[in-house]
């Protein structure tokens, strides 16, 4: 299945590439054209959302799980593409649910800021596979400057597992209280 | 350090010849013991007076005048990684040992230095990985939650 997979993978890099694009533009412009583009924001982001989908799941296939969970390179792989695909799930669901409100005021550049990093996560996910097929980059070098040894397993320590989970859990209790606070007006 | 060509004990020294090409691998024992803690090299070849990663000149006398090229080995610390594990499941590569690729097609000593040290805590860290990675999608997914309920107006598609 690797060679599927490396065919599959294509797709949702080209896609949130030009999403990105799409994004950054619509972000800088409210000009007609960059209107335009937005207006394919959705399809192209669900198409990408799809596409990823499609390629994490046959990225699956390629080791038995026992081999692909053991091996750091792999795991690297494999928790850069899970986050890539949640991270841009979110940007679809986003755009989605707030319309063309997420060009209004600061959120427009909140919108550019995440597709930026999306496409970081996507550019290391993308390395990382690279790497388990034998086909290095230099980008490597500069995830090594950052203090990221892409040979080592990342993963962080309980502590800071616990702060993230505690932040999820205040982001989710703000975004509710969010809502009824509006709701009670 | 110094041997024979051929020492006179075949069973536990490779006779070796002038124009002979052979595998070599080094290791360091650390208290000159014989198992754990200790440095390995990737294999190389060794030309004995013929082309080879290492070459070995041949010369005449007791000694050579040590002028001819060098070769820098670097050795690293391999861990407990048995040759069990790297034909299991366990290893991605163990379908190219079963074909006879050489180690150094796709590892550096670099990386297997990291991997044999990751070897000995692998359940842990295989642990700790999963649990970063939900936590990761966890946040994204917070963020959305929050995001999203904050600003849940639409204005057109």
């Amino acid at each position: 299945m690797a060679a599927y997979h490396v065919v599959l993978v294509h797709f949702p890099i080209a896609l949130w590439m030009t999403a990105t694009l799409a994004i950054v533009w619509r972000a800088l412009s409210d000009g007609t054209l960059a209107k335009a583009v937005d207006r394919a924001l959705v399809p192209l982001l669900t198409l990408g959302l799809l596409a990823g989908i499609a390629a994490y799941t046959v990225g699956l296939m390629v080791w038995p799980w026992e081999t692909i969970s053991s091996t750091p390179l792999g795991r690297n792989h494999m928790l850069l593409a899970t986050w890539t695909t949640a991270y841009w799930a979110l940007l679809l669901a986003t755009r989605w649910i707030q319309g063309e409100a997420v060009w209004d005021g600061v959120m427009r550049w909140v919108m550019a800021g995440l597709a930026i990093l999306g496409s970081v996560l996507l550019g290391i996910t993308g390395t990382l596979g690279g790497h388990l097929v034998g086909i290095y980059t230099e980008v490597s070098q500069v995830l090594r400057l950052l203090g990221w040894e892409v040979y080592t397993t990342f993963y962080v320590p309980t502590l800071t597992l616990a702060v993230i989970g505690v932040v999820a859990l205040l982001l989710i209790g703000l975004g509710l209280w969010g809502r009824s606070a509006r709701t009670a007006q | 350090m110094r041997r024979r060509l051929d020492t006179g004990n075949p069973l536990d020294d490779k006779i070796l010849r002038d124009q002979g090409a052979y595998h070599v691998a080094f290791s360091v024992h650390r208290d000159a013991q014989q198992e754990r803690w200790h440095y390995v090299s990737l294999p190389f070849t060794l030309g004995l007076n013929r082309p080879a990663e290492i070459v070995a000149p041949k010369f005449a006398g007791d000694a050579p005048d040590w002028k001819q090229e060098w070769t820098e080995v670097t050795l690293f610390y391999p861990g407990q990684v048995s040759w069990p594990h790297l034909n299991s499941k366990r290893h991605a590569g163990a379908e190219y040992i079963k074909k006879g690729v050489p180690v150094r097609y796709r590892h550096s000593e670099a990386q297997l230095a990291h991997y044999g040290v990751e070897a000995e805590f692998a359940d842990a860290i295989r642990r700790q990985w999963l649990l970063t990675m939900l936590a990761g999608v966890l946040l994204i997914a917070g963020f959305g939650v929050a995001v999203n309920l904050l600003r849940s107006r639409r204005q057109g598609v």
